[in-house]
């Protein structure tokens, strides 16, 4: 069943201005719950604005958008609630940390949500352990934590909220691969742990191409591909023509093909071009 | 005499006891490439803003060009900084005014340099980053890379022989990184010397030299593919190879003595033809 | 969005007054708001809105972009109105409970309506063909004579072109938090001073600690380009020079400013 669906999506920056943008133009996609996809497309595709129409942020121009079959901009529908069902982690989302501790401001989210103080205290503990940090930091200022521990409590902030949809937008900008491999590795959990959908917006191939079921590629503010993962990578050609990168290991296997070997140019991964060489070397042999 | 020379620098920052930099020792010829390479918290900046003389070395020496930076006459200072040209990660926050080639010219203004020549070196600044075209345009409303390109510009105007670069490419599109990877490259090729401070193993494979900083040394020094060829020591401190590095290992696991330290694609494309071909032997 | 509004009123073009120096065009600007203020006779009000008229022209800015300037300042034009209207004395044309209105009143009233009309109009003549770097340029040169007294105009004029760098980038952000909270479930449209309040303080500290990093890291690359305050040596890459256009509207203004005192003498009707 889908729980996020758009209809006709459109979004126009400054209408019958000088400076008119359409950044969204005409989407429809339909997301399948505890479904794990990437987002991809160069900035300015559209693909910010996209997401942020998804919990209610930003309101359609024209189109609709609905949460698990019901239209979000209908009279009376609470998007104050939908924002706690459909979580949204901005880039460098460590830049809204704001209260004294770490134990409040993970809290936040969750007091918004008018839950008693052992609900919150409860979804702290448990959001904190989901993040991979230690109870010891709670009582810490969010200020004296080191990048990648406050990155990981924003994002946290987001997961005590419980939300059914998790939205990231480039949740491992400026981090060094450990950090990067810890931070995805947690959200991969959370939606493993909780059957919940994740939507992970990147500009890092290999990432996307590890980790989601499908992949949404967003140019020029239109869906330009929406397939399972090996699919989107199997169009190598296109992706690079729209000035995306593709995964090293599918570029390598592009390459062996114009070289004239028949190989599956779809890998993309270490793994996976292990298994593609031995498969091509048996099958010549 | 080699352009920076750095003898036992340790690092201390005030009011703390952990120390950042444990007795460095580096030498960095004209005209080289070198990728500084660790983890955030490594110790790489605090090494970038030694060089660049905004840290003073707690204990050791950095000469950059043979000037100390322990000495902090003002004199000394401003040779230092017009010998080495520093860029640093948040675009934005290097950018002064709201005119392209006024930000350019700050460092020029500062100096007292002559209007006409000003004009002249701000002119091949701009040229030398692909940027001529946006000369009188407003800072805020570049992009990332091009803001970028902008702030390298500022420096270059000052003709540096030296850019220390602390993770320029870290909050950029892979757009933008290419755009300012490419100009590095070029100014490397004009024989300025480029440190690259970086957590991107694309960026610094394609460096000449690779210094990899850990716990606040220096845990391997040597070429691209000298250092790749230690991936286990790499990821043991948190630190990437690249794909094509990655799958040349899972080969030799299965019994293929390909070379290790394979890095850029045609590099890879042509083992696996070698593979294709029998040219490489199998051990079992 | 709050990025979309346009900072400054700055309006691009090439024209004769966009081209002028910006120091003589704030010293024009001065003398002509004297002359403005000279100004009393219907006669010379009526020169003076043709010379605006004309400078709207010359500026080759579109005419209802000064209208729009006009706007906001609608309330405040029509409230001195109104006082000048009832407080003055001459002859009595109609009363009403303890207002009188005179013909001197109405006179003041229209006079106070142009003059304020025409010294908004010739202000934004000058901001919207002078771009914001020009402006504060060519004040820190028109004031850089207070040094001597000590007045630290290189100061003021750094302070504000980083202020003008900045204002655009802390939007955004501010609109930026201001989302990211809104996810976390904050609610600005809610009513109440307090928890109006409230629902500041999640966007003004991130935004607090975000600048002060900013100012930080900005400190760092001035001084990595060797900046070090207000030395004597510094030099600038754009050159102010006066040109003959400059001097020639030196001397056209100065000329409308005697037209406009003499005409004083020339009364219609009386006025």
């Amino acid at each position: 069943m889908n729980i996020i669906r758009t209809e006709n999506l459109t979004h126009i920056y400054g209408q019958s201005t000088p400076f008119e943008k359409t950044a969204v133009d005409n989407v429809n996609v339909e997301i399948n719950e505890g479904e794990f996809i990437g987002v991809i497309g160069h900035t300015g595709s559209g693909k910010s604005t996209f997401i942020q129409h998804l919990n209610g942020l930003l309101k359609p121009t024209s189109g609709k958008i609905y949460f698990k079959g019901e239209d979000i901009w209908q009279k009376k529908y609470s998007r104050h609630k939908l924002r706690f069902n459909v979580g949204l982690v901005f880039q460098y989302p460590e830049y809204q940390l704001f209260e004294e501790t770490v134990e409040k401001d993970i809290g936040f989210g969750p007091h918004n949500m008018g839950l008693s103080e052992s609900e919150i205290k409860e979804r702290v503990l448990w959001a904190i352990s989901i993040v991979g940090l230690d109870e010891s930091i709670l009582q810490s200022s969010p200020f004296d934590l080191s990048g990648g521990q406050k990155r990981r409590v924003a994002i946290a902030g987001i997961l005590a909220m419980k939300p059914g949809v998790l939205i990231l937008d480039e949740p491992t900008a400026g981090l060094d691969p450990l950090g990067r491999d810890e931070i995805l590795s947690r959200i991969e959990a959370y939606h493993k742990s909780e059957n919940a959908t994740v939507m992970l917006v990147s500009h890092n191939m290999e990432d996307i191409a590890r980790f989601s079921d499908r992949v949404l590629v967003i140019q020029n503010a239109k869906v330009a591909m929406f397939d399972e993962t090996k699919k989107v990578f199997a169009h190598s050609e296109e992706l690079l023509d729209m000035g995306l990168d593709v995964p090293q290991i599918t570029g390598i296997f592009m390459k062996l093909r114009k070289h004239g070997y028949d190989v599956d140019t779809s890998v993309y991964s270490p793994v996976g071009a292990r298994k593609e060489i031995l498969r091509y070397m048996k099958r010549n042999d | 005499m080699s352009i920076i020379d750095i003898k036992n620098l340790s690092f201390v920052y005030d009011g703390t006891d952990r120390e950042v930099l444990k007795n460095i020792n580096l030498q960095i010829e004209e005209g080289d490439f070198v990728a500084v390479l660790g983890h955030n918290g490594s110790g790489k900046s605090t090494l970038a803003n030694c060089i660049n003389a905004i840290y003073e070395p707690t204990e050791g020496e950095v000469l950059v060009s043979g000037l100390s930076t322990k000495d902090d006459s003002d004199e000394n200072l401003l040779e230092i900084r017009k010998t080495v040209g520093s860029v640093f990660q948040n675009p934005d926050n290097q950018l002064i005014t709201t005119v392209v080639e006024e930000d350019v010219a700050f460092a020029l203004e500062n100096l007292g340099v002559d209007p006409v020549e000003m004009r002249k070196r701000v002119d091949e600044a701009l040229e030398k980053v692909d940027m001529s075209a946006f000369a009188k345009h407003a800072t805020h409303q570049l992009s990332g890379g091009q803001k970028q390109r902008i702030a390298i510009a500022g420096i270059l105007a000052m003709r540096p022989r030296i850019l220390v670069l602390d993770e320029p490419t870290a909050m950029l599109d892979p757009k933008g990184r290419k755009e300012v990877l490419k100009v590095l490259h070029e100014l490397n090729s004009e024989g300025i010397t480029v440190v690259l401070i970086t957590h991107y193993m694309n960026e610094a494979a394609q460096a000449k030299r690779i210094v990899v900083i850990n716990e606040g040394s220096i845990l391997i020094d040597g070429t691209p593919h000298y250092v790749f060829q230690n991936a286990g020591l790499l990821k043991s401190v948190g630190l990437d190879v690249p794909q094509s590095t990655e799958l040349m290992f899972l080969m030799r696991e299965e019994g293929y003595r390909v070379p290790l330290a394979v890095l850029t694609e045609e590099e890879c494309c042509k083992v696996i033809e070698d593979l294709f071909c029998g040219k490489i032997e199998r051990q079992f | 969005m709050i990025k979309d509004i346009t900072l400054g009123q700055y309006f691009p073009g090439s024209s004769v007054l966009h081209r002028l120096d910006p120091r003589m065009k704030i010293v024009l600007l001065i003398i002509y708001i004297t002359a403005l203020f000279l100004t009393h006779s219907a006669l010379s009000y009526f020169f003076m809105a043709l010379v605006t008229l004309s400078l709207i022209l010359l500026s080759r800015v579109p005419f209802k972009l000064y209208i729009k300037g006009l706007k906001p300042l609608f309330v405040i034009i029509l409230f001195t109105a109104v006082l000048n209207m009832f407080y003055s004395s001459g002859n009595l044309i109609c009363e009403w409970w303890i207002f009188r209105i005179t013909d001197e009143g109405i006179a003041n009233a229209l006079r106070m309506i142009l003059r304020i009309m025409l010294l908004v109009i010739s202000s934004s003549v000058l901001t919207y063909t002078t771009s914001p770097l020009m402006l504060t340029g060519g004040l820190e040169r028109l004031l850089s004579p207070l040094k001597v007294i000590k007045v630290p105009v290189h100061e003021f004029s750094m302070m504000m072109t980083i202020a003008l760098r900045f204002i655009p980038t802390l939007m955004e952000e501010t609109d930026k938090i201001m989302s990211a909270q809104k996810a976390r479930g904050v609610d600005f449209e809610e009513k109440g001073i307090v928890k109006k309040a409230k629902a500041v303080i999640p966007v003004i500290i991130p935004l607090f600690v975000s600048s002060f990093r900013r100012a930080d890291e900005l400190a760092v690359a001035m001084q990595c380009r060797c900046y070090s305050g207000d030395n004597k040596n510094r030099t600038r890459l754009i050159q102010y020079n006066l040109s003959a256009k400059d001097y020639i509207s030196l001397v056209v203004v100065c000329c409308i400013t005697v037209g406009s005192i003499l005409l004083n003498y020339v009364l219609i009707f009386g006025f």
